[in-house]
């Protein structure tokens, strides 16, 4: 339940940052308008389903003030600082968000901002300001009032001269005097050393809260103080009305988890209606066009029994509309209907009845306590509008997906081993029906396969539209205006990938709009004219996604990087042996940051180094490149997360290894004619390219048989082409990659051209190579 | 074993060790490391590890890294037999075979009866003396070098 409130809600504040993004520059459509509107409608009734009042209420206050735009087209209003205030309403709704996943933590008041809301909405309506702070002024009683309080507690307010000097003191000065002939409880405003509790009290008043055996003398007490202008004893703000009404209403008419915009209708019949359920039935089919209904009570009116409680009680209608009216009056027309109103939920400050305890909570009375009592269905499925979308797509829990998928890699594997089982070669029979089916099996499977892998992708544009955001706000602190870019922000990527980037990607875009792109005046100061610009880009590259993040700022200085590096003692090497790429990762080591200044955005010590970290956590790599002046370039390399990828098994002087497919061009036997310089190259299809025997790649002991003796694998990863020489080809097979133990980490096995391992059907374990790895290993062996 | 496992994380005082012999000296893991203890299947040479590093092998589908004992604290290699075993260890879902030449005995054996070793992050973290033998007691992380 929970989960799904998450899901939704944030996806909602997804869709409203969107929305809020697209038109802060731009005008704001009715559309865009009614949109905003229906998310915060939603928000608010599925907040308040979970009783998560403070976002219930925030969302409803931003409700309102749609409320009014939508209403009204020709309103005024101050757009930048509205929009400063849905932006801040957003940002606090995700943290709340956070915050009650995390059970530890205290659900956040929200007060503040609702109010500078509710301030603007009635500057909107033309109401000036002061009105909207008066308004504010005859503040929610309820709040002095937990429902939580003993009956026996009585709240005295105290009001203070208008004149008084420190109203915070003198209520202490009051607690204190009453310690001999009451015992306090609490006071509202809670804290009384708070200055800003001042201004409360002269406002609202002082309430103090205390039990005592003799009232009055505590009145007379308190109306002694100094500055006092009036003290008077206070009822808790009894529901009355509705609570009297609620006393004849059954128990589980109203669930505790209602949504508020959810009503109620009471429909009481003729006594001498025959059939009332069935009656019932056709009133509640009536009001299809004007409202829907959520649920009846009694729930079942296909049970005899119901009519009896019908006839007795009435029958309640849940149902959520736009015209409240029209469904009492559609009502009322119904044949044998005495009477049909609205009733009110028992309000939750009601006191309890007296022969309940007075500790109880007031919460009783709603506890359902007949067997029928069902909650109404979740109406969040009853998005007002949107419906029609929603209802094509279904969300999915993660873990489901993964265990999918490690199913369908067992079946692949188990598939492959049954096809191609070793009993199979002494069967001296004819195949072909065995044959036949079993590759249309492997054609299902393989589909079966693609289809799990597919529902795993989303575009990585859901990463990326998050940094729009961070942007945003940082342009509009640090004034520099940059313009953020996005390119192949189609590319589809694993989810858990796009979950993964997101932390470093914000790392590395607050880096190059804070330290990367200069401010206006040292940009105009280098005749620097074109806009400044971070632009996004994503793609694939041999098997891997790679996201990039390009700044056309100032670039590093390879000398200051080096010269800090010395300082910080972080170099390893003479300082000319380090190359480019070499000297700007760097930036990338713990503790290195090259700009003195700590700003709201980084410089805060945990730098590039937890971004290289995380990301080599999941076996990416991090490459910084970069031109002094004319801008740096991150690049994040992921491995595509494909857990079952196509190998070619190869057999290396007993050593079994198995090359990713998608790294192969061709496999071919080496003519002697073609190898040139001691067997070190070798001439083919118009290209020279050199010649390595994969023992020796491995430094294992090989036979040293003849090249035109084994199989060539003619391989290209990321255009670097090279041979390889093995002995043999074992299979053409499908694998599960499992990396190695972190036990081995220490060894570095990646950084050899070993990317995992694999169990095969038989079994038995193939190594994975990495070709990437291994040519540009060696390519760098052969520079030196 | 589970049984004789729970009871020893009960009491502080004790814990139980499981005894093993190679080059005629007798070492000793702390149970509560210890998953299996298996014959030695076929091992899949991986190349670019040290010597001690004999490579992986598949254990129940899990594919973990095997090591030999005598390699690994420099003694010299004991020819397999019917009776090597590979005690496989666990630690925070980080497991690896050692090939150990005989395994003995599961001992109880209290606190105030082991040895410290002085010598800091030694693979042998102490000595337990018992009516005549010397039991050398492993220290898992450093056997395994973990970081």
């Amino acid at each position: 339940m929970l989960d799904t409130f998450v899901f939704e809600t944030s996806s909602l504040l997804e869709e409203l940052d969107d929305i809020l993004m697209r038109t802060e520059n731009d005008e704001l459509l009715p559309d865009d308008i009614a949109e905003i509107f229906r998310v915060m409608h939603t928000i608010k009734g599925s907040a308040a389903m979970m009783g998560l009042q403070n976002m219930s209420k925030l969302a409803h206050s931003v409700e309102d003030l749609f409320y009014i735009i939508r209403e009204d087209n020709s309103v005024t209003y101050d757009k930048p600082a509205m929009y400063e205030l849905l932006f801040a309403a957003s940002d606090n709704l995700k943290n709340e968000i956070d915050v009650i996943q995390d059970d530890s933590q205290e659900l956040t008041d929200f007060t503040e901002l609702m109010d500078k809301i509710h301030a603007f909405a009635a500057v909107m309506k033309g109401e000036d300001t002061s009105a909207a702070a008066s308004d504010a002024g005859g503040f929610d009683l309820s709040v002095v009032f937990p429902d939580d309080e003993p009956e026996e507690v009585v709240t005295a307010k105290v009001t203070f001269d208008a004149e008084c000097m420190m109203p915070t003191i003198r209520g202490l000065i009051l607690v204190r005097g009453l310690g001999d002939i009451a015992e306090v409880c609490g006071t509202y405003p809670p804290n009384l050393n708070d200055d800003k509790s001042g201004d409360e009290i002269l406002k609202n008043g002082l309430y103090i809260k205390f039990v005592t055996d003799d009232n009055d003398a505590v009145v007379n007490s308190l109306k002694n103080g100094l500055n006092v202008a009036d003290v008077s004893i206070v009822e808790k703000p009894a529901a009355g009305a509705s609570a009297g009404a609620a006393s004849n209403i059954p128990d589980g008419v109203f669930a505790d988890d209602e949504p508020e915009d959810m009503m109620t209708a009471r429909v009481t019949f003729d006594d001498e209606c025959m059939m009332p359920c069935i009656r019932g039935m056709i009133l509640v089919r009536g009001l299809g066009d004007i409202a829907e209904v959520c649920g009846t009570f009694p729930s079942d009116l296909n049970d005899d029994s119901s009519g009896d409680r019908i006839l007795k009680d009435g029958l309640f209608i849940k149902f959520i509309t736009d015209d409240a009216q029209a469904v009492v009056e559609s009502l009322k027309q119904g044949l044998n209907v005495k009477a049909a109103e609205l009733v009110k939920k028992p309000d939750k400050s009601a006191p309890p009845p007296p022969a309940e305890k007075p500790a109880a909570p007031a919460a009783t009375p709603k506890t359902p306590q007949t067997s029928e009592a069902k909650k109404p269905p979740a109406p969040a499925a009853k998005k007002p509008s949107g419906g029609d979308k929603a209802s094509s797509i279904i969300s999915v829990k993660l873990e489901k997906l993964d265990k999918l998928l490690d199913l369908v890699a067992e079946i692949v594997i188990t598939e492959s081993t049954v096809i191609s089982n070793p009993d199979l070669k002494n069967v001296t029979t004819n195949l072909d029906r065995f044959q036949k089916s079993s590759r249309e099996l492997k054609k299902l499977t393989d589909e079966l396969q693609d289809v799990v892998m597919s529902i795993r992708m989303v575009p990585v544009s859901n990463a990326f539209s998050k940094m729009t955001r961070v942007v945003r706000d940082m342009n509009k602190t640090l004034g520099k205006g940059v313009t953020l870019v996005f390119e192949g922000e189609e590319t589809e990527v694993d989810k858990s990938i796009v979950d993964i980037l997101n932390d470093p990607l914000m790392h590395i875009v607050r880096n190059a709009v804070d330290h990367g792109i200069e401010t206006p005046e040292e940009r105009a100061e280098k005749g620097k004219t074109e806009i400044p610009t971070v632009t996004l880009s994503a793609g694939y590259d041999s098997g891997e996604v790679v996201i990039s993040c390009r700044d056309n700022g100032a670039g590093m200085d390879r000398e200051k990087l080096l010269a800090k590096g010395r300082k910080n003692g972080l170099l390893t090497k003479p300082e000319s042996e380090y190359t480019d790429r070499e000297a700007f990762g760097l930036i990338m080591a713990a503790g290195f940051s090259t700009n003195e200044v700590v700003t709201e955005y980084s410089g805060r010590g945990v730098g590039m180094d937890v971004v290289r970290k995380n990301i080599e956590s999941v076996g990416g790599k991090l490459y910084v490149d970069s031109k002094l002046g004319e801008g740096s370039t991150f690049t994040i390399k992921i491995p595509l997360s494909l857990s079952i990828i196509d190998v070619m098994g190869i057999d290396v002087a007993g050593y079994n290894f198995s090359v990713p497919k998608n790294s192969i061009v061709e496999l071919f036997r080496a003519t002697e004619d073609t190898l040139l310089e001691n067997d070190t190259l070798i001439m083919r299809r118009g290209m020279c390219l050199p010649v390595y025997r994969m023992s020796r790649v491995f430094d294992v002991k090989g036979e040293n048989k003849p090249l035109t003796d084994g199989i060539m694998l003619l391989c290209d990863v990321g255009g670097k082409k090279a041979c390889f020489f093995t002995d043999r080809l074992i299979a053409d097979q499908q694998v599960v990659v499992k990396p190695f133990s972190p036990l081995l980490s220490r060894y570095k096995l990646k950084e050899q051209g070993l990317s995992g391992c694999s169990v095969l059907g038989d079994g038995s374990i193939t190594l994975i190579l990495d070709m990437k790895e291994i040519i540009d290993r060696l390519e760098e062996e052969a520079g030196k | 074993m589970n049984d004789e496992m729970t009871s020893v994380t009960g009491e502080e005082a004790g814990m139980q060790i499981m005894t093993f012999v190679c080059n005629d000296e007798t070492y000793a893991f702390d149970i509560r490391d210890i998953t299996d203890i298996i014959e030695i299947p076929d091992i899949t040479r991986v190349p670019k590890l040290p010597e001690f590093l004999l490579g992986v092998i598949n254990l129940r589908g899990q594919v973990v890294p095997v090591m030999d004992f005598n390699l690994r604290i420099g003694k010299p290699v004991q020819e397999y037999d019917e009776k090597t075993c590979i005690i496989v260890t666990e630690r925070d879902k980080a497991n690896i075979g050692i090939v150990v030449h005989r395994v003995v005995d599961v001992e109880m054996v209290n606190r105030e009866d082991i040895i410290d070793s002085p010598v800091k992050n030694s693979v042998i973290s102490g000595y337990i003396e018992k009516s005549g033998t010397r039991t050398a007691l492993i220290d898992w992380k450093s056997l395994v070098q973990m970081e």
